[in-house]
């Protein structure tokens, strides 16, 4: 008996040990849910964007038109859907005592809130200045997911604005901004006592407001493109008879040929840090176009392709040590790379159709550029290592791609057959195609970078 | 004396056999019926029925969920000391971008000044989102009957090919797994409802994010913590305000300590 106790006692410890474990380890075994998010709603985000507010009703007013140009800018993305103000339950003035009371909003199911408050300093001196403070919250976790506040010299009120709407931009998409930049393009109108059709140099607001023209209509003007740091425009003019490049700085207004060069100068582009200008020129080739850089300082010329045929349209990567350009040496136009010496070229295209117009994305994954194919025009883009290509637009003539300084979205020119020319939006993922309000006709647009 | 030992040897010998093989039969009547125990595979103590010792290769996922669970948990237990503070830097991280971001004006902009603000005055919260929505559809967790005469179609089908693979495969396949995965399903497309992210996003391919969630009874959040960032706040918050948005969540009834602890993730 005694011999039997000795030989269990170890074993039911133990056994009872292992039972006891198993049953500990087997409990939390159960408890817990794995999930693997894929899809997400595919509608636009809803967000509600209440009106700034001031103490006078001069305040108040220019509060509102504020948050309406927010709220354009926003709804133009086709990413945020803008619950209408009828729907709100908290009133402005509640607002303004309580700060937001989140329940309220929950229950319009909106997922952020915009509030703000604007003040103008000095509104009977000169020079009257606003401070704008605006605080944007979760409202489901309840918590402020961005605030700021800007002062600045009351007439800068749209430029404020469309900081703001980047500011919220980049804290909800985590990408950085566009709507404080500007669009140069060409306008074009027939007015009464003139025969032919006047070709002006325009810019605007992304969004359509601040509209002016610079140059007079007298030459035809093509292919405007802003400096990296959108004081200066490059653009070809026929000013002097003959097609030739000119850089425009806009502080002064003051013009300035870039080179006599023999032949069509055309194309031209800036390189990202605005040292150089890359371009196409014929010079001595017999009309022969070849691709060309031009040191802006040491006003020194340099030619990157030798070739029998067309070579044009370069465009340089973001971080400059590359150009993308077209050529037809393959047989039909193609799309290259090439390092900015000139050296390396590589065909990144080798589609159906014909491929025009190469513009790399400041984002710098993707290249945009022109296709031709079974007699239709497409916009579409294509990764540096040319593996995916996606066409994001079909028409009658699409053409002139020029990319968002976030790399987001492409302002495109469109003609219909009808011969009707306006300049058109989409984003990236092919969705929201949109007509770009320009009080003229309008082609051949360039955005700006991001204006600080 | 010889002849006496074999004989006590050989009767011993028949006596021995008689009992080995004619006695079990008179205590254990119709042995058979033991067999009938595989038809309990879809019943809900399924685990608790007799197995066969052989190793049960996992085939289905239905049964690999439960198994797999055990790992997770542990670094669960470790990770949310960890991920307060990445919730914490992503906070900070706003900050800092707000004062990073100096004004660099150009001409026609000089006189724009941009300031960060800090913490806005204290509001009144309201906590109280308890009965903001409808309760979500109850669960079943009975076993029906036609599971059982689906089992005894199977049993036969198993006899007939005599295969110990199918065997197994049936007897690790509980029935309780698959009732979860439909509800654990219909809170992942809730959620999924409650989700807005921004479409064409650079480095959507890459972004993974893993999310730990403590529920309490009533489907509300006890805690909610990062345990892998995307490196992008903007991303991250957009996961952590659906699963808000969707609160209460859905806990089936008498499932509260399967779904107490839940985890989401993403990655492509």
């Amino acid at each position: 008996m005694k011999y039997m106790k000795k030989l269990f006692t170890p074993a039911l410890t133990l056994s009872t040990f292992f039972m006891l474990s198993v049953l500990m380890f087997a409990q939390p075994a159960q408890a817990l849910v794995k999930i693997r998010l894929t899809d997400a709603n595919a509608d636009p985000m809803p967000i509600a964007l209440t009106n700034f507010s001031g103490a006078t009703s001069e305040e108040n007013d220019l509060g509102k038109r504020m948050v309406g140009l927010i709220s354009n800018n926003l709804k133009n993305t086709g990413l945020f859907n803008n619950i209408s103000e009828r729907a709100f339950l908290q009133s402005d003035d509640s607002l303004r005592l309580n700060g937001p009371i989140f329940k309220e909003w929950r229950l319009i199911n909106a997922d952020v809130l915009l509030v703000g408050t604007i003040e103008i300093i000095g509104p009977e001196t000169s020079q009257p200045k606003m401070r704008v403070v605006y605080r944007l919250y979760d409202v489901h976790d309840e918590k402020q997911l961005a605030a700021k506040a800007y002062t600045a010299s009351l007439e800068f009120w749209r430029h404020i604005g469309h900081r703001v709407s980047d500011d919220i931009y980049t804290t909800l998409t985590g990408e950085k901004g566009y709507f404080a930049s500007r669009i140069v393009y060409i306008g074009e109108d027939a007015p009464r006592g003139m025969k032919i059709v006047r070709k002006r140099l325009c810019v605007m607001d992304q969004d359509g407001g601040s509209q002016q023209c610079l140059t007079d209509g007298k030459a035809l003007v093509l292919t405007p493109r802003f400096s990296p740091n959108s004081q200066t425009i490059i653009y070809m003019s026929y000013a002097n008879g003959k097609p030739r490049l000119y850089l425009l700085d806009l502080p002064t207004g003051e013009q300035t040929i870039l080179g006599d060069f023999e032949g069509l100068n055309s194309s031209p582009q800036f390189s990202p840090d605005g040292e150089s200008v890359a371009m196409t020129l014929t010079m001595g080739h017999e009309g022969n176009p070849e691709v060309y850089t031009m040191d802006l300082k040491k006003r020194k010329l340099k030619r990157l392709t030798t070739y029998r045929g067309i070579d044009t349209s370069p465009s340089y990567s973001p971080d400059g040590k590359k150009i993308v350009f077209n050529s037809d040496r393959a047989g039909k136009p193609a799309l290259y790379i090439m390092d900015t010496d000139g050296n390396r070229v590589q065909r990144l295209t080798y589609g159906e159709g014909r491929y025009y117009a190469p513009t790399w994305s400041p984002r710098g994954d993707l290249i945009a550029f022109v296709k031709q194919l079974n007699g239709k025009f497409h916009i579409g883009v294509i990764d540096p290592e040319g593996t995916e290509e996606r066409l994001l637009t079909e028409g009658y003539l699409d053409e002139s791609p020029t990319w968002s300084p976030n790399g987001r979205v492409i302002v495109f020119t469109r003609q219909q057959r009808s011969g009707d020319t306006h300049v058109y939006s989409i984003d990236l993922t092919g969705y929201n195609l949109r007509r770009l309000p320009t009080p003229t006709q309008a082609s051949d647009p360039a955005w700006s970078p991001l204006i600080k | 004396m010889r002849r006496g030992l074999l004989l006590s040897l050989l009767l011993h010998c028949t006596l021995v056999l008689f009992f080995v093989f004619n006695v079990p039969h008179m205590i254990l009547p119709e042995p058979e019926v033991t067999y009938m125990n595989v038809k309990l595979v879809s019943s809900p103590d399924a685990a608790r029925s007799p197995k066969p010792k052989k190793p049960t290769p996992v085939k289905t996922q239905q049964s690999a969920a439960p198994k797999e669970a055990p790992k997770p948990k542990k670094k669960k237990v470790e990770a949310p000391k960890r991920d307060t503070k990445v919730v914490d830097t992503s906070k900070s991280k706003l900050k800092q971008q707000v004062k990073k971001e100096e004004p660099k004006p150009t001409k026609q902009e000089e006189s724009v000044k941009e300031e960060p603000i800090g913490r806005p005055p204290k509001l009144d919260k309201t906590p109280n989102k308890k009965n903001l929505m409808a309760e979500q559809g109850k669960p079943t967790s009975e076993p029906k009957e036609e599971d059982f005469l689906q089992a005894l179609d199977f049993i036969e089908d198993i006899q007939d090919k005599k295969s110990a693979m199918e065997v197994s495969d049936l007897e690790t396949e509980p029935t309780v797994f698959d009732e979860t995965q439909g509800e654990v399903a219909s809170l992942k497309r809730l959620i999924e409802k409650n989700w807005y992210r921004t479409p064409g996003v650079a480095g959507l391919d890459r972004m993974q994010v893993v999310v730990m969630i403590r529920v309490n009874r009533d489907g509300t959040i006890s805690s909610m913590d990062i345990v892998q960032s995307s490196g992008r706040t903007s991303f991250d918050n957009s996961i952590l305000r659906a699963v808000r948005k969707s609160v209460p969540l859905p806990i089936p009834e008498g499932k509260y300590e399967i779904f107490r602890t839940i985890q989401i993730s993403f990655n492509r």
